[in-house]
C-alpha cells in the first residue's frame, strides 16, 4: 500500500477500512504515547491511554469533521483521557523516582551504546530535576509545555489540540519556561534563554 | 550553557521496537473488530482539555480551525451559532437601516382607497399608506397626506377650528388661517368618508380641549391645595418664629444693676404703680413687670417670664423687636427727654434731670400728666434707685446668718418716706428699727398722688 496520508486513512477506516485504521495507529502510537508517558508518568496507564485514544477515536470517526489534521484530534482524545486518568488517580505520583519512565532512557542498561556513564548519570540526574520542575507546573502549564516544547507541536496544533487561543498557548509556553528556568536554577542548573 | 528547549526536544524516550509498535496496533485493530468499542460516545474526550485559568487573559483570536469545545464533532454547532449571530447582527444593521431610511417616497403612488384607509370616525382621518398594515413605523408622512388630498390645504383654510366657540369668553371665531395641524386632521380626501372626516376632528378635538379643561380643573384644585398648604405652613412658621421671637424678648436678661447706678437700667418709662414693688437688687427676679394700671405683668405672650434688670445697653437692643403690647406700656420720653431718648430717661431716673412732665411723649396707656407739673406717680427707675441707695444700710442691720426680711416703704407726694413696714423675721425685732432708720433716708422727686408704696426684700449681705 502506498504512503496514504491521514487524512486518506480516516476516510478508508470510516468506510471501514480496519487496515488503513490500523496504520494509522502504527504511524501515531509512538508520539501519543510518549505524551501520555509525559503526562502520566505510568508506562501502563500510558499503554491504556494510548489504546483507549486509538479506541474513541475509531468509535468518533463519524464526527470527525476533517478541519484539523487527524493527529491534533488524537492529541486531543489523548490529553483528555490522561487527565481523566490523573484526576482518577487516589495518590500523587513521585516525581523523578525509579519507575519514572521519562528517565527509563537513562538507565544503563537501555542504553548500552553510552559512551560515558558518569556523563549520562549527569544528564540523568538534570532530566530528573527536569521532572521535578514540570511536575511543579500547574496542569495547564504541564501539558501546553509538552505538547510544544517536548513534543514539538507548533503553537497552532496545539491551540488545535487544547481548543485555546494561540496567543493563549504561547503565553502559557512562555510562562512555563520562566518557572521551569527558575525552577532549574534554583536546583544549580544555569540553563540558556529559550528559541523561538 | 544548556539550553531548556534543547533539553524538552531532545528528551530522550526508551527505544520501543516495531514489534511492540505493531502489537499495539494490533491489539487495537483486534479490539475494533472484534466490537470491543464502547457503544456511547464520551462526549469529554471530544471536548477542549483545560479550561482557561483565570490568568491568562484573551491575547488573540482562537485559531481558525479551533474545533471547538466540543471538537469537530460539535464544531458544527458553533459553526451554526456563529451564522445565527452573524444573522442577528445583520438584522441589527437592517433594523438600523429601516431607522434611518426615510419613508418610502408616496407621490407616486396612488392614495389608498377611502374603505381601507379610513376607518371609524376617530382619529383615522390620517390616510394610511399600504405599508401601515404590514411595518407601521409610527412615522407620519405629512407630504403623503399632502398629496392624497390636494384640496386639504384650502380646506383647512376655511375649516374652522375644532375648539372654537367651546368658551363662553372666547372670541368669535377669527379668519385666521387653522394651526398646522388642521391640514393633517382634515385630510381625508374620498368624499365618501369625507363627512366622517371632518367630524371626526371637530368631535376628538372637542373631545380633547373637554378633557384638558377637565385636566384644568383637576390641576387647579390641585393648585390650590398645594397653594393653602403652602400658606398653612407659612403661617405656623411665622407663628413659630414670633413665639420664638416673644420668647426672647421676654426673657432679654436685664442684668442686675450695680448698687446705686443700678437705678438706670429699669425699663425706661415703665409705668409702675403703687402696687409695684421693686425687687431686692440681689434678687432681680423678683422684680415684677407691671402694667399701666399698676398691675405686675406675669405673662407675656401668655407665659410666664422672668425679668432681670438690665443694663443700659442691653435693655437698648431689644428694643426694636420688642413686642409692639410691650411698647404700648412705655411711655416714650417720659422722664422729660426727646422722644425714647433712654439717656435722658435714665438721667431722670437717676434723679439728675428735671424734666418731669416734660414734652415727651405719652403712653398709649399711661398716665398723663401736664407739661410742668410732677407726675402722677415716681418712676420706676427713681424708686429703685431711691431705694437701691438705702438698701445696703437695712441690709447691714441683718446678721449674716439670718433670714430675709421684707419692707414695705411708702413714698408720700413730697418724695419722702411716710412710713416703713417690716415684715418676716426682722419684725418685732431690734433689727426693725434699724431697718427703718435706714430706709426712711430715701428720696424720690415728688409726685401728684398721696403715697407710693414699694416692697422690697432685705437679705443679710454676705
Amino acid at each position: 500500500m502506498a504512503k496514504l496520508t491521514d487524512r486518506e486513512l480516516v476516510d478508508r477506516a470510516r468506510g471501514g477500512d480496519a487496515e488503513a485504521f490500523g496504520q494509522l495507529v502504527r504511524r501515531h502510537q509512538p508520539r501519543i504515547l510518549r505524551l501520555a508517558l509525559h503526562m502520566l508518568r505510568s508506562r501502563p496507564e500510558a499503554e491504556d491511554v494510548a489504546q483507549e485514544t486509538f479506541i474513541r477515536a475509531y468509535q468518533a470517526l463519524a464526527r470527525f469533521d476533517g478541519r484539523s489534521e487527524p493527529y491534533t484530534w488524537l492529541y486531543r482524545i489523548a490529553v483528555n483521557l490522561s487527565l481523566n486518568t490523573i484526576r482518577a488517580r487516589r495518590t500523587a505520583r513521585t516525581s523523578g523516582d525509579a519507575t519514572d519512565p521519562r528517565l527509563e532512557a537513562f538507565m544503563v542498561e537501555s542504553r548500552p551504546d553510552a559512551a560515558n556513564p558518569s556523563e549520562s548519570a549527569l544528564e540523568r540526574q538534570q532530566y530528573k530535576a527536569l521532572c521535578e520542575g514540570i511536575d511543579g507546573l500547574s496542569e495547564t502549564l504541564r501539558t501546553t509545555l509538552v505538547l510544544v516544547c517536548v513534543d514539538g507541536l507548533s503553537h497552532e496544533e496545539a491551540s488545535q489540540v487544547l481548543g485555546a487561543p494561540e496567543g493563549t498557548i504561547a503565553w502559557r509556553v512562555h510562562e512555563a519556561r520562566r518557572k521551569l528556568r527558575e525552577f532549574m536554577a534554583s536546583k544549580g542548573y544555569k540553563l540558556g534563554g529559550e528559541e523561538s | 550553557m544548556t539550553k531548556l528547549d534543547d533539553l524538552l526536544s531532545k528528551w530522550p524516550m526508551a527505544e520501543r521496537s516495531q514489534l511492540e509498535a505493531d502489537e499495539a496496533a494490533e491489539r487495537v485493530v483486534a479490539a475494533i473488530e472484534g466490537g470491543q468499542i464502547p457503544a456511547s460516545i464520551d462526549e469529554e474526550l471530544l471536548g477542549a482539555p483545560l479550561p482557561k485559568t483565570a490568568e491568562e487573559g484573551e491575547t488573540s483570536a482562537p485559531p481558525s480551525l479551533k474545533p471547538g469545545r466540543a471538537g469537530p464533532v460539535i464544531a458544527g454547532v458553533e459553526n451554526k451559532m456563529s451564522k445565527d449571530r452573524t444573522r442577528d447582527r445583520t438584522s441589527f444593521q437592517e433594523l438600523a437601516k429601516m431607522a434611518t431610511t426615510p419613508p418610502p417616497p408616496t407621490a407616486s403612488q396612488a392614495p389608498p382607497p377611502p374603505s381601507a384607509s379610513v376607518s371609524g370616525s376617530g382619529p383615522a382621518a390620517v390616510v394610511r399608506g399600504k405599508e401601515a398594515d404590514s411595518s407601521d413605523s409610527g412615522i407620519v408622512d405629512l407630504k403623503m397626506i399632502a398629496s392624497a388630498d390636494p384640496s386639504g390645504e384650502q380646506r383647512a383654510q376655511t375649516t374652522p377650528l375644532a375648539a372654537s366657540g367651546l368658551f363662553e369668553d372666547e372670541q368669535p371665531a377669527k379668519s385666521a388661517p387653522a394651526p398646522a395641524s388642521a391640514p393633517a386632521a382634515t385630510s381625508a380626501p374620498p368624499p365618501a368618508a369625507k363627512a366622517v372626516a371632518q367630524a371626526a376632528p371637530v368631535a376628538s378635538a372637542k373631545k380633547a380641549v373637554e378633557e384638558k379643561k377637565g385636566g384644568g380643573g383637576v390641576l387647579v384644585v390641585l393648585g390650590a391645595l398645594v397653594a393653602a398648604g403652602a400658606i398653612a405652613a407659612g403661617v405656623f412658621f411665622y407663628m413659630k418664629s414670633r413665639h420664638a421671637h416673644d420668647t426672647a424678648v421676654a426673657t432679654t436678661t436685664v442684668a442686675a444693676p450695680d448698687k446705686a447706678d443700678t437705678a438706670k437700667s429699669a425699663a425706661p418709662g415703665t409705668t409702675a404703680t403703687a402696687a409695684a414693688s421693686v425687687a431686692d437688687l440681689d434678687t432681680p427676679d423678683d422684680l415684677p413687670a407691671v402694667d399701666p394700671n399698676g398691675k405686675p405683668v406675669a405673662h407675656v405672650g401668655g407665659r410666664r417670664h422672668h425679668h432681670k434688670v438690665a443694663a443700659p445697653d442691653e435693655t437698648a437692643a431689644p428694643s426694636a423687636t420688642v413686642d409692639p403690647k410691650l411698647v404700648a406700656n412705655i411711655p416714650t420720653g417720659g422722664a422729660g427727654g426727646g422722644n425714647g431718648d433712654l439717656n435722658a430717661e435714665m438721667k431722670a431716673a437717676a434723679g439728675g434731670g428735671t424734666g418731669l412732665g416734660g414734652s415727651g411723649g405719652q403712653a398709649a396707656q399711661g398716665p398723663t400728666f401736664a407739661p410742668g407739673t410732677v407726675p402722677q406717680r415716681p418712676s420706676q427707675g427713681q424708686v429703685t434707685g431711691a431705694i437701691g441707695l438705702v438698701t445696703p444700710g437695712a441690709r447691714a442691720c441683718l446678721g449674716s446668718d439670718e433670714p430675709v426680711s421684707h419692707a414695705t416703704i411708702t413714698f408720700q407726694s413730697d418724695g419722702t418716706v411716710k412710713s416703713v413696714s417690716v415684715t418676716g423675721f426682722a419684725a418685732g425685732k431690734p433689727q426693725e428699727a434699724c431697718i427703718k432708720t435706714a430706709l426712711s433716708k430715701a428720696h424720690v422727686d415728688p409726685f401728684a398722688e398721696a403715697t407710693y408704696p414699694a416692697t422690697i426684700s432685705i437679705r443679710p449681705n454676705n
